[in-house]
């Protein structure tokens, strides 16, 4: 199969609980970004995606993309370190409190490699 | 009298033997079972007003913000244990490691700290006795700050915790009830459900501070300044 289909299980992503509140921080509003992959920070306790867009002159260039501890992660199986830094990707996820912030939903590589909150992504 | 002796022994290994297996191992959030909402008093709700969830989060600097929080976040491990009669319990999340003293035993009451010895105060000094099948946990002396930091009810420095620990089949239920007669006007009470991992140790958390000067940084680099 060409395509690896990752399972970012994002079990408790709607917490109250969770570090810093996923439900207060981030909004339902579902959005894009599209560019390269700048930084991630692979960590606990919330995983770090730096997205660089092609922006506009004077526009912040940079979106930070968060989603769970780097232990959740793993215990799904998931390494993020796999991924390249400057691969091209499109992420959707919930629109953040914070200019330029998201909460991951699902992002894909060129390539067609999915990580996704729900596991059907699919080219 | 030294058959009593044996028989009297006995039962209290016996006891001690079950206590331990009641309670004894790793633990992760199964689920939330119940919660009341916080009977805040008009103190709390101003306090509760007050709150910057983007700022005042002691999560934000990988700092636990109360018992509460430690206890409800999802996807992280617990280790209860005796060792050598003295409890200690390890959480995964922030590497807290707390120590209670049991009850009467004269021990000097201690703070919660992580792997690198950071004291919590926020989780305030404890003591701990286990009745018949229960495991209870007094604490006081937290330091003001919020006990859930979705909602920002408040922690206040005058108020006590009590964690109940008890088997219902599989589970270990854990009761946390907060009283606070400054900032509640009756008890804040958590009801977990608690599932055996099957572990026999909790992972390193190695927790890096969540704060976003670092991301702020790079855009203003990046437009001269202007943050977006």
């Amino acid at each position: 199969m060409k395509y690896l289909f990752v399972v970012a299980a994002l079990l408790s992503g709607d917490s109250a609980l969770a570090h810093h509140s996923t439900a207060t921080n981030f909004t339902q509003e579902i959005i894009e970004v599209a560019g390269t992959i700048e930084q991630i920070r692979f960590q606990n306790p919330h995983t770090s995606i730096v997205v660089k867009i092609d922006a506009a002159e004077g526009e912040a260039p940079f979106w930070l993309i968060e989603s769970d501890a780097r232990s959740t992660f793993e215990r799904k199986g998931v390494n993020l370190d796999a991924v390249a830094i400057g691969s091209k990707v499109k992420v959707t996820g919930r629109k953040g409190v914070r200019p330029n912030t998201m909460f991951l939903r699902e992002l894909m590589l060129e390539d067609g490699t999915r990580f996704s909150s729900n596991g059907t992504g699919r080219d | 009298m030294k058959r009593a002796l044996l028989a009297v022994s006995a039962v209290f290994i016996t006891g001690a033997l079950q206590a331990q297996q009641s309670f004894e191992g790793v633990w992760i959030l199964d689920r939330i079972v119940e919660e009341t909402p916080a009977p805040l008093t008009a103190q709390g709700m101003a306090v509760q007003a007050a709150y910057d969830l983007l700022n005042d989060d002691p999560s934000l600097r990988c700092e636990p913000a109360s018992l509460g929080r430690v206890w409800g976040n999802p996807n992280t491990r617990t280790g209860i244990h005796l060792v050598d009669g003295n409890l200690q319990l390890e959480h995964e999340l922030f590497d807290v490691r707390r120590t209670p003293s049991a009850e009467g035993s004269g021990a000097a009451p201690t703070l919660a700290r992580n792997l690198q010895d950071t004291r919590f105060p926020a989780l305030g000094t404890q003591t701990y006795e286990i009745d018949g099948e229960k495991l209870r946990i007094a604490s006081t002396g937290h330091s003001a700050g919020y006990i859930r930091t979705g909602t920002g009810y408040p922690q206040g420095d005058g108020g006590s915790a009590t964690e109940t620990f008890w088997r219902e089949g599989e589970h270990l239920m854990l009761e946390l009830v907060y009283r606070d007669p400054v900032l509640f006007v009756g008890d804040y009470r958590i009801l977990h459900r608690l599932a055996a991992t099957g572990e026999t140790s909790v992972p390193v958390y190695n927790c890096t501070d969540a704060d976003y000067d670092w991301f702020e940084q790079l855009n203003a680099e990046a437009t001269g300044g202007a943050k977006p």
